[in-house]
């Protein structure tokens, strides 16, 4: 009797078990479905073919008509345009961040990630390409006078150069040894050139051609190596990827191709090759696949990451407590017009992006002043957390009793004095929670500064991430870094605000 | 010698000071009394220029104080702040400094005095109070009183000509202020002048030798505390003290 009950009570928890499971799975399978909206048949259903690629990228892949704003031209977008003719679809655009288009890819933003993508190793192993679309060169760009940079990788050894993150040239940049300076945008690399801020800049040809050959102090050195554009695929949707490689073939025989990259002025010879593509041409190009693992070396990157992050943030943090101080005093006991100074720069800073500010003082005053990387991130942060010091020690100030400053005012102390010995010093101990608060935030905030080219630790993070094609294991050790640096400020701030609170 | 011709001070339409004059002997205890609002502590504050004054003139420690407040009496102040101490009703001790560091703050930074020979003289002083024990403490460890001892001590470490207080018996129990009546006491016998400002009949028959009825910013009777607190004369006076 009882053994038969435990078999049936066991019988009753498996069949719950697996009625939850079943569930689960349902449940998964509902939420994957919009996942499975590719394929040629789920666009063709659609009538419309979705790609993704970021207009920031500029001239002349995908880019806002500067004549009707609002509106995206480009050689891609004639491109992408005649690919979904072709499969007898719409094409629609879908914007977003160029160094993501990947990942957003593999979840289902869109069909086919088509933007300037070259066809590397790394990218290989994880999407589907298509046949090429293009050929181009890594164009490495010098100052006219500058003799030490020569058409040979070797040559770079010791120089700073220019290039965007995770592109082909920084690929080859990186592994020759050579200090890669990575930006965002693509103006920006050659203006720093230019100003001198590097030494070489190395980009595929099309990019130089619009942005560093139109600035007469710069020089082509030579071509580094060539690659490929292609478009992208989950490896899942195989048919759309088959149909898009036919389409292309169509597009290229039948010179529509070509005269596509006529009309952007970036029509070469060498594009024959792309047009009599063959099926051992592509076995070839995509051969060479590579799986970086995350592992002890990223740590080590992400380390140094997390030193210029440090350094970024204590030498802010340092700015800002002195200047904040300044103006908190400036403003509650300065003469009128500087006090009116001191309101004004705390609503200014405070009321516009932290971002804008080091764009503004990075790349905006480059023509006078010549800040480095580095040193443009910690005054750029620092005169901005200076105006959230400066509301802390105002508030600091107020709340030190007026009768400290009679007191010592009684005591013969000049104004000046008694600030500094009586009044300041205790504004200072009833801020300093506020002030621990604000190094916390300003530890992260720190990650903005990779849009001057700092390469702190989200930036390694985001580099390391496209590497080894993960987000989730390099993520989560940036995260605990963060966390590592971040939670020892907190106690104390805690420490420091239960003792303010006992005296 | 201390010198009051006329002192006049008004706050917008109100009269806080009605053309104030009285003389006080070196060494004397001063009180100045009178119902709230009667001027008394804004005259106490205009002595050592902590308030300014719209006319007449105050003469203190050698000095002449016009009207105008900081900007007219820079050097006057300068020179009287060392010679007029202070004690606020609410002591108003630096909060992050201890006991000992309190006293020695202004003979070392503002007189210049070294570290060594003003925290020798500032145990000395700490002792006179009676607190010798408790130097090492800082203000939010201390009782109401014995802040107050600190902060006499902090104002006599600048050597002073003469003490002003303000209502020094308000943040006391009862029973502590026999004790500084005593403290006081042993002061002017060495010297000091005081003026003090008391709601405290009783402290100020023991301490003063002189009582000074102000009333809406006027002296309306003084003289020795047997006469004006035992028998006034003006109307004022009696019934401020319930005589009438």
């Amino acid at each position: 009797m009882r053994s038969d009950g435990a078999r049936y009570a066991r019988r009753t928890v498996q069949r719950s078990l697996v009625r939850w499971v079943c569930a689960l799975v349902a449940l998964m399978a509902l939420l994957s479905c919009h996942r499975e909206q590719g394929g040629l048949a789920a666009v063709r259903a659609r009538g419309e073919l979705s790609w993704g690629g970021d207009i920031q990228g500029g001239e002349p892949y995908v880019f806002d008509d500067p004549r009707r704003p609002g509106t995206r031209v480009g050689f891609e977008v004639d491109l992408a345009e005649a690919i979904a003719r072709e499969l007898g679809v719409r094409a629609r655009f879908v914007q977003n961040d160029w160094a993501n288009l990947v990942p957003s890819l593999e979840r289902g933003t869109f069909d086919m990630a088509l933007n300037g993508l070259e066809v590397t190793p790394a990218r290989t192993g994880r999407v589907r390409f298509s046949r090429p679309y293009f050929l181009y060169r890594m164009r490495l760009m010098a100052r006219t006078g500058d003799a030490r940079v020569r058409a040979d990788v070797t040559s770079l050894r010791g120089l700073r150069v220019g290039t965007l993150g995770n592109s082909q040239s920084h690929d080859l940049l990186r592994r020759n040894g050579i200090e890669a300076v990575l930006y965002e945008g693509q103006e920006e690399p050659y203006a720093d050139l230019e100003r001198g801020r590097t030494d070489a800049v190395l980009l595929d040809d099309i990019i130089a051609t619009r942005y560093g050959v139109v600035k007469p102090s710069l020089r082509v050195v030579g071509d580094l190596g060539d690659g490929y554009y292609a478009a992208a695929f989950r490896p899942a949707d195989e048919s759309l990827a088959r149909a898009v490689d036919d389409a292309l073939s169509r597009i290229a025989r039948s010179g529509e191709l070509r005269a596509i990259m006529a009309r952007w002025q970036i029509d070469d010879p060498r594009l024959a090759q792309i047009v009599d593509w063959t099926a051992e041409n592509q076995a070839q190009l995509l051969r060479t696949t590579e799986r970086a693992v995350f592992g002890w070396s990223h740590v080590k990157l992400f380390a140094e990451g997390a030193w210029a992050t440090v350094r970024v943030s204590i030498g802010a943090m340092v700015l800002a407590v002195l200047l904040g101080m300044l103006l908190a005093l400036t403003r509650q006991y300065g003469p009128r017009p500087f006090a009116a100074v001191a309101v004004a720069y705390v609503e200014v800073m405070r009321g516009t992006p932290v971002l804008l500010q080091l764009y503004l003082l990075y790349f905006g005053l480059s023509r006078y002043v010549q800040l480095s990387p580095m040193t443009a991130a910690i005054v750029g942060l620092g005169l901005n957390y200076a105006a959230y010091e400066a509301e802390v020690y105002r508030a600091g100030l107020q709340a030190v009793p007026k009768g400290q400053m009679e007191a010592a005012i009684a005591l013969g102390m000049p104004r000046g004095m008694a600030l500094r010995r009586v009044v300041v010093p205790q504004a200072f101990r009833l801020a300093l929670p506020g002030v621990t608060n604000d190094f916390i935030a300003l530890l992260k905030d720190s990650s903005l500064v990779s849009v001057i080219t700092v390469v702190e630790l989200t930036k390694q993070m985001t580099i390391t991430a496209v590497d080894v094609r993960s987000w989730l294991l390099p993520g989560l050790t940036c995260a605990a870094m963060y966390f590592a640096l971040s939670y020892p400020l907190s106690r104390l701030s805690r420490r420091l605000e239960e003792r303010m609170a006992r005296s | 010698m201390i010198e009051l011709v006329s002192v006049t001070k008004t706050f917008g339409e109100k009269t806080v000071l009605a053309g104030i004059s009285a003389t006080f002997d070196d060494g004397a205890a001063v009180s100045l009394v009178g119902p709230s609002g009667g001027g008394k502590t804004t005259l106490l504050r205009c002595l050592n220029g902590l308030e300014s004054f719209d006319g007449g003139a105050i003469k203190i420690a050698g000095e002449t104080v016009q009207p105008g407040g900081e900007r007219a009496n820079r050097a006057a102040f300068a020179k009287l702040r060392g010679r007029v101490g202070f004690v606020f009703q609410q002591f108003n001790l630096f909060s992050h400094r201890t006991a000992i560091g309190n006293v020695i703050e202004a003979p070392v930074h503002v007189r210049g005095e070294s570290v060594s020979s003003a925290t020798e003289r500032a145990r000395q002083l700490l002792a006179k109070v009676g607190m010798e024990e408790h130097g090492h403490k800082y203000p939010h460890e201390l009782s109401g009183g014995q802040q107050q001892r600190v902060a006499i001590a902090r104002a006599l470490a600048m050597k002073p000509e003469v003490l002003l207080m303000d209502e020094p018996t308000s943040a006391l129990d009862p029973e502590r202020v026999q004790d500084v009546v005593e403290l006081l006491s042993g002061l002017k016998g060495e010297g000091l002048s005081l003026v003090i400002v008391t709601h405290e009949m009783h402290f100020a028959r023991a301490i003063s030798d002189h009582v000074c009825v102000l009333h809406s910013g006027s002296i309306v009777e003084q003289g020795a505390p047997r006469e004006v607190l035992s028998a006034p004369k003006d109307p004022r006076t009696r019934a401020f003290l319930g005589l009438e």
